[in-house]
């Protein structure tokens, strides 16, 4: 909402659904679906770079806040963009699963009026584990870490709305927790930008 | 920062380090077989009534001693164990084979130490049944 109160004809709302941004521009992206709902926000720093801010949880069960940066490779009639983000994941409950994520995106989409969206990513997670072992001699503590591999992916298609909004529909196909079965989901959202080229 | 945030709330596992020691019981002079169990673990659908924990074998009936790593998730410790009669490594068999098999209940979990008496006298049940 904030964007929106920004003085700017040359906002980019696609920003943040196709990636990387020009210096000054920043946006922010809300997303609602099964399972994955989230957030993202993310503004230029110049020469194709973005800083970006990203929160997803799965049904609310699985938390993945994360920090990185974008990068525009492209930018003609098609838009190739990547990121890097690293973060945390967070699962508590029977299959109780925390630590460390690191994550890398590739994305790519043709501007238009109606954009297509094909995302593919992969992160991996650093699960840590507190271990106790109570004996005679008394109680014993130790750390491990364990890996993870989530290959990350979706289809989509976003609509522009004006020189701000654009709103976006889509199927999440995300492969959490390699080689555990994962059942796809969809989405909808909606992206505001705000800034000056 | 983030993972700072979240570093709070790591998974805990504990496990307890239990000295089992059971004493097994039998009419013949045969190998035992059997398993170290946790019994009452976990919740609604993940109920599980008896929860492997370890294997251990006895050249005959005598007295079991072994320290077993035990997650803590559990109301109990079980030692179930049977007796191969015939010598084939199956407990019972489709052709009438009857082996005598016994299991026995400790409260002593969560704890470090569990004394348990085993007698083998009924036949062909598995640690499931002993559950019931």
């Amino acid at each position: 909402m904030i964007a929106l109160l920004l003085p700017a004809a040359l906002a980019a709302p696609l920003d943040l659904v196709l990636g990387g941004a020009d210096a000054g521009t920043y946006a922010a992206r809300a997303q609602v679906g099964f399972p994955w709902t989230g957030a993202s926000a993310q503004v230029g720093v110049g020469k194709g770079w973005a800083l970006r801010a990203d929160y997803e949880t799965a049904s609310f069960a699985r938390h993945q806040p994360a920090l990185g940066v974008g990068y525009r490779w492209l930018d003609r009639r098609w838009r190739i963009t990547g990121e890097a983000m690293a973060g945390w994941v967070y699962q508590p409950g029977t299959l109780a699963q925390s630590g460390p994520s690191g994550e890398l995106r590739i994305r790519a989409g043709r501007t238009g009026r109606v954009v297509p969206i094909v995302n593919l990513g992969m992160q991996g997670i650093l699960p840590l584990t507190r271990t106790v072992v109570i004996s005679d001699g008394g109680e014993e503590r130790s750390l491990s870490a364990d890996t993870g591999l989530t290959l990350t992916g979706g289809l989509g298609v976003a609509v522009p709305i004006g020189a701000r909004l654009a709103a976006e529909a889509g199927l999440d196909l995300d492969w959490v927790d390699v080689p555990t079965i994962s059942i796809p989901g969809a989405y909808v959202a909606i992206s505001v930008a705000g800034g000056e080229r | 920062m983030i993972g700072l945030l979240f570093a709070a709330c790591l998974p805990t596992e504990t496990f307890y380090s239990v000295e089992v020691t059971a004493t097994v019981t039998a009419d013949a002079d045969a190998p035992v077989y059997g398993e170290v169990l946790l019994a009452d673990t976990g919740d609604g659908a993940l109920a599980v009534p008896m929860l492997w924990v370890a294997d251990f074998s006895l050249p005959s009936p005598g007295t079991l001693s072994l320290t077993v790593l035990v997650p803590d998730v559990g109301e109990g410790l079980a030692v179930y164990a049977w007796q191969d009669l015939d010598g084939d490594g199956l407990l019972c068999a489709p052709d009438g084979d009857t082996e005598p098999t016994g299991a026995s209940f400790s409260d002593d979990f969560p704890g470090t130490a569990a004394t348990l008496d085993v007698a083998l006298s009924a036949p062909c049940l598995g640690p499931e049944r002993y559950a019931e």
